[in-house]
């Protein structure tokens, strides 16, 4: 492609690179979805059908080293970086182990020089990355894991439950899968600056946002930025006027949703996220949150709590879908909230053993506030006195050991 | 380089050097524990400290030490006897047990082995795994068979305390012995067993149909897997070559409980055939009056205190009658 003289072959080869990687993606990741979904369809209509699906177990991480071929090939079409003529290396951008399985998505101009230039030790950075995997695992392991246990057993007899135990269990599974992919982007980072390589930040605080525009800037953020500048620029953005911004918006979020999975629920996720952010797209104050919450002071100010307590309360809602095995689930799940036992005491299975989970919990949102400004929450705390700094640490370790959860699957490994 | 792998070196320090005392401290302390891990503490410490001293061992699951009285049994002839039940085990797991006791204790003249539906399956797990923590570490008898159950891995019994890495509630019984609060389920073992004075409780039973319905099922079947059926042989046979006398005895059952054991006949007739080939007597109680007689359990597998006495009683009975006992155990001294 990189050596097509004539835009039209060029052009060709672009697309048919595009055709292979999706048509992976397509293949083991959407196909069933797609063929239980048109003889559901065609039910509909009194006509039986029975379609082929394909019963091979998804290849892990699929949908981000996809993205990281996609934009390799994008960049290249764009003129935006030269094609990669040693295949070690182009190999080592498109499956480097540390963000092999859930990421962070890479792009080709940020990671091939780093891995084609000469890394020297540094002792500095190695350390830093050391503790940005010390912090991951605690967020897997001490927060994500315990969360996930109870909010399973919150989701799986949902029925037995009261509402306000039901939005307990919604409330954990909110701290589960930011646990679980935050802590695993900081292991990937972390692993990979040990190497002298740095990747592109993944989370940024999300659930201190004051709207859902800034939630959006700081979850998922290789994603986010992936589909800004590979779709929904492209689309055109918000160039076109409103119209155009409001259905590049709905494409993004629900492609978006799609990309997670196969499944109706990640739709209505994207979508009811579409939804959220669409009064700050039609009125215009999608960027008012771009610095960050409370900077230089200790405390919010009553409007900046509200706005996110707001946004939380919305991203919680929205959690219920993605958690949920399918819509009607999640429809008699949020059911279930909304009756007379929403302000009754929750009540669930093994709720006394919760309870060093809850301070654990209360302790990791203080030490995430502490540290919102820095790149992940240990990066600066305690650093004027290596002996407090060195016993966090101890303390840190400790708490892994002791309160290490029964051991649970990324929940980001498979997409 | 050199700095990053010395400041590393130092933060690890003292981890490597407390490893091994934390794991000796808090592995001595477990183990004083009468009331965690379903009681098996007491019997493992008698077997590791060489306790058991004993010319007759009991053998099995919850069966036998829920339903022989070994004080009783022992007294009955003039010699100790002690029973090395272990809760919700089938022979694997049993096994383990006893070739530890032969590792770390005079070897038995008899062993009372008590049976059931499930002493022949197929082991998939270890109950309470908690129980082996203080006694795992560099103990390769223990090593293979427990990481074949992957409960622990093969890590686990080299590393001092990685095998506590997330054992909460193992770490909370530590806690708990430090400041010495009194657990609330202390029971006390004697010489392994415990009678529980308890009433037929028709809820465990009523569940188990419950079970059955959603399954669409009418028994439950137990499948005989070949690899443990294989080292029940080997024991019976290393005893006979041992000169140690072994009795089977098929346990009581609750007779209403065993209408939804589908296959036990067959697996009843597999031990039996063994008593046949190794010429050790077999003992069915599944027939006998006390499985009729609801009154001797708590639930449809376990004897209560009432039962267990009883059985002991008719056990040591049968025992007395049997003549190959006789010349070989009997008037032994």
């Amino acid at each position: 492609m990189s050596e097509a003289k004539n835009p039209s072959v060029k052009k060709f080869w672009f697309w048919l690179s595009i055709s292979i990687n999706l048509g992976f993606l397509g293949v083991f990741k959407y196909y069933n979805f797609f063929a239980e979904s048109f003889a559901a369809a065609v039910a509909n209509f009194g006509f039986e059908a029975h379609p082929w699906t394909l019963k091979v177990i998804l290849p892990v991480g699929i949908s981000f080293y996809t993205f990281h071929g996609l934009s390799y090939v994008i960049d290249i079409y764009k003129d935006r970086i030269k094609a990669e003529r040693d295949f070690v290396d182009y190999s080592v951008f498109v499956s480097f182990f540390p963000l092999l399985v859930a990421g962070p998505i890479e792009r080709a101009t940020h990671l091939l020089p780093q891995i084609k230039k000469k890394r020297i030790f540094n002792h500095i950075s190695a350390a830093d990355g050391l503790k940005q995997i010390l912090w991951g695992l605690f967020k897997k392991v001490v927060i994500a894991d315990n969360c996930a246990y109870f909010a399973n057993i919150i989701f799986d007899n949902s029925s037995e439950y009261s509402g306000s135990t039901l939005v307990v269990g919604a409330l954990l599974f909110t701290f589960q899968i930011y646990g679980d992919f935050s802590g695993y982007s900081d292991i990937a980072i972390g692993t990979a600056r040990l190497f002298g390589i740095d990747l592109l930040r993944n989370f940024a605080y999300p659930y201190f946002s004051r709207d859902i525009a800034e939630f959006w800037r700081r979850w998922h953020i290789s994603l986010s930025s992936w589909f800004k500048d590979y779709l929904y620029i492209p689309l055109g953005g918000s160039k076109g006027g409103m119209w155009m911004k409001i259905r590049n918006t709905f494409i993004i979020f629900l492609v978006s949703g799609f990309w997670h999975g196969a499944n109706w629920t990640f739709i209505v996720w994207g979508l009811l996220n579409a939804l959220y952010i669409m009064p700050s797209i039609i009125f215009n104050n999608n960027r008012n949150h771009l610095d960050i919450v409370a900077q230089g002071k200790y405390f919010p100010t009553i409007k900046e709590l509200l706005s996110m307590v707001f946004t939380f309360g919305l991203t919680v809602f929205a959690w219920i879908f993605f958690r949920s095995e399918n819509l009607t689930l999640a429809w008699l799940y949020i059911s279930r909230i909304f009756t007379p036992e929403l302000f009754s005491f929750p009540n669930f299975k093994y709720q006394s053993s919760f309870t060093p989970i809850a301070f654990l919990l209360i302790g990791f949102i203080l030490v995430e506030w502490i540290g919102r400004e820095q790149q992940y929450a240990i990066s600066k705390i305690l650093s004027k006195s290596a002996f407090l700094r060195w016993s966090l640490y101890y303390i840190l370790i400790a708490l892994i050991f002791i309160y290490a959860g029964v051991n649970q699957q990324f929940i980001y490994f498979q997409f | 380089m050199k700095k990053f792998t010395l400041r590393l070196s130092l933060f690890a320090l003292p981890f490597v050097l407390a490893l091994y005392p934390m794991d000796y401290f808090i592995s001595n302390t477990l183990r004083k524990s009468n009331s965690f891990a379903n009681w098996e503490y007491p019997v493992w410490n008698d077997i590791f400290n060489g306790n058991i001293k004993s010319e007759i061992i009991i053998n099995g699951s919850s069966r036998a030490w829920k339903g022989v009285d070994a004080v009783m049994l022992g007294d009955a002839f003039n010699k100790k006897a002690y029973n090395i039940g272990l809760d919700g085990h089938d022979f694997y797991l049993e096994n383990l047990r006893y070739n530890l006791l032969l590792e770390h204790n005079q070897k038995p003249e008899l062993i009372i082995m008590i049976l059931d539906n499930h002493t022949l399956a197929e082991a998939t797990r270890i109950y309470t795994p908690e129980q082996l923590l203080p006694y795992m570490l560099w103990n390769s008898t223990m090593r293979e068979p427990i990481t074949k159950l992957k409960a622990y891995n093969y890590y686990d019994g080299i590393i001092p305390m990685i095998r506590y890495y997330g054992k909460r509630s193992s770490l909370k019984e530590f806690a708990r012995l430090q400041i010495r609060k009194h657990p609330k389920n202390d029971i006390n073992k004697i010489r392994g067993y415990h009678g529980f004075e308890m009433d037929w409780d028709p809820t465990e039973f009523q569940n188990l149909k419950n079970d059955l319905k959603k399954k669409h099922k009418k028994t439950f079947d137990t499948k005989l897997y070949k690899p443990t059926v294989q080292l029940f042989d080997k024991f019976l046979s290393e005893s006979k070559s041992n000169n140690i006398e072994v009795v089977l005895v098929y346990a009581p059952e609750f007779i209403e409980g065993q209408k939804v054991m589908g296959n036990r006949k067959e697996i009843i007739d597999v031990y039996a055939n063994f008593g046949r080939k190794y010429n050790f007597p077999f003992y069915d109680y599944s027939r006998d009056s006390i499985s009729y007689d609801q009154s001797n359990f708590y639930n449809v597998l376990h004897l209560n205190k009432n039962g267990a006495e009883i059985f002991t009683k008719d056990l040591i009975k049968r025992l007395k009658h049997e003549k190959n006992l006789q010349s070989n155990f009997m008037y032994s001294k």
